[in-house]
């Protein structure tokens, strides 16, 4: 018997990109079924190193026998393909970061995320099934009117963690400073300026041994991080570092050198960097928003409505109480094992139980 | 405010410590602020990229000198960070008129590329609504003949 193509279909596909990751992690999965499964994507937005790992959206002819999978979180030509495909469908969303938070800062994203908020109830009424990598992002989606919405958090692979750490990098930042750490793309989402302005406070009034390292790409939104270079020069604020994308060598050994991890981000889907961080060690202070208290379950620190001073206070207390520090890595090592005993083969064979024959 | 640590809501003990901490904590001189109508932070509320590039070169206007008066020289405590501290107060003494003729230059070039920066934008919004002027003449023109297919 012939088995169905599982096909998932990008809008782009990157080094270091949440949804990329997922892609293949699912294909692999699939292939280990006997599917025959390829990730298709715009070739304009394909890392240079990936190209051979994956194909041109133009070569996608889904049939009708066949599964399609679209990772959508933009309108894309992605979307257009799949829409137009004769494949049965399914939608995996991965929430659509609200346009205000780019307002200003880049119009053309503001227009592609206004045009997706516009399209994605369409196309998930034009599928036979709509995943969501959270339950912040299917509710997210039954506000606007999608119903039968089904959550597959993302999947966390340890394996992936599990590389030694970039050693020019170990080098490079070998100073005994207390390191604070934020991993994620450079958006407004991310609040980031929070960050910067608590670790202003914490360096001058708490401890002037201590170093802010900023990870992730900042090609997604230059201007913004043109304005956060201009605040840590009113801040007037050293031992901030911008290190720009990681490999995954480089991402290991920013958590091996970080003592805290925080993120202020004002709208997430789920937050993988908050699960990669627990799994190095690393204590949690996170903004209790959108996905986060999901993909840190019953662990962490989550916080609301902190001004500056006080979240400086709170990396403080995190850094410097070593039984709230303790309690706070005991509920991380409690959720990591939760999620390492996730069901995730099961889980995914019964989100596919109506497409796929019956082993 | 709002703290959960490891799934239980904290606001009461930790919340209330760590905001009687904040408040407690002497005001130095450093981190820095600017008065808000000069923040970098006014970035975040710009409607349009447009909007946001006249704003950054204001902003500009104010940051393009380096002032290396307020150095800080961070202090370890005990008898070997005051050592430390000290050799480098020595240091910094020595090399600051060489360090100050290079900032000051280094001010001058930065002072010159604001300029240019402004120059070019106010050119280009020059060029932008005399091209917007001709199109709007343009759109008004009655047209020179009729529409329709030719006889």
């Amino acid at each position: 018997m012939t088995r169905p193509r599982l096909d998932q279909l990008l809008a782009g596909y990157a080094d270091g990109d949440a949804i990329s990751r997922q892609a293949v992690i699912l294909r692999d999965l699939f292939r280990g079924w006997g599917h025959p499964a390829d990730i298709f994507a715009d070739p304009a937005h394909v890392s240079p190193t990936l190209r051979a790992d994956c194909r041109p959206l133009a070569d996608y002819a889904g049939a009708s026998g066949d599964v399609a999978l679209h990772h959508y979180g933009l309108a894309s030509h992605a979307a257009e393909v799949f829409a137009a495909c004769a494949a049965r469908k399914i939608l995996a969303y991965h929430n659509i970061t609200p346009p205000e938070f780019f307002r200003g800062y880049d119009d053309a994203v503001v227009r592609q995320l206004a045009d997706a908020q516009a399209q994605v109830a369409a196309l998930a009424r034009r599928v036979e099934a709509v995943w969501a990598v959270s339950n912040y992002d299917a509710a997210d989606l039954a506000a606007r009117g999608v119903t039968g919405v089904r959550a597959f958090p993302l999947i966390f692979t340890p394996a992936a963690m599990d590389l030694a750490p970039d050693p020019v990098l170990m080098s490079r930042l070998p100073a005994p400073l207390k390191t604070l750490l934020s991993v994620g793309r450079l958006a407004p989402n991310k609040r980031i300026e929070d960050v910067i302005q608590a670790f202003a406070l914490y360096h001058y009034r708490i401890n002037p041994f201590s170093r802010l390292i900023i990870v992730g790409s900042d090609r997604s939104c230059p201007r913004y991080c043109t304005m956060l270079k201009m605040l840590i020069g009113d801040l007037d604020v050293p031992n901030v570092c911008f290190e720009g994308f990681a490999s995954p060598a480089g991402l290991v050994a920013y958590y091996k050198l970080a003592d805290v991890f925080v993120s202020a981000s004002a709208h997430e889907g789920y937050g993988l960097p908050l699960v990669e961080a627990m799994y190095h060690g690393v204590p949690v202070i996170a903004r209790h928003a959108g996905g986060t208290s999901e993909a840190l379950g019953q662990a962490g620190v989550l916080y609301e409505d902190l001004g500056a001073a006080e979240l400086a206070e709170l990396i403080h207390r995190v850094l410097d109480d070593q039984p709230l520090r303790a309690d706070i890595l005991a509920s991380q090592q409690r959720r990591l094992r939760e999620l390492a005993e996730r069901p995730l083969e099961q889980e995914l064979r019964a989100l596919l139980a109506n497409f796929l024959p019956a082993p | 405010m709002k703290i959960i640590v490891a799934g239980q809501t904290r606001t009461a003990d930790l919340g209330a410590a760590v905001r009687a901490d904040a408040a407690r904590r002497p005001v130095g001189p450093k981190p820095g602020t600017l008065p808000e109508s000069i923040s970098a932070l006014r970035l975040r509320q710009m409607a349009s990229e447009a909007d946001y590039l006249a704003e950054l070169l204001r902003l500009l206007r104010y940051r393009d000198n380096v002032d290396t008066l307020p150095f800080d020289i961070p202090r370890k405590t005990g008898l070997a960070g005051g050592a430390m501290a000290r050799f480098r107060a020595v240091l910094w003494k020595l090399l600051r008129y060489q360090h100050d003729r290079i900032s000051g230059r280094q001010n001058m070039i930065n002072n010159l590329y604001s300029s240019a920066l402004e120059f070019e934008h106010q050119q280009h919004q020059r060029e932008l609504c005399e091209l917007r002027d001709r199109l709007a003449r343009l759109e008004a023109r009655p047209p020179d003949r009729p529409e329709g297919p030719a006889p």
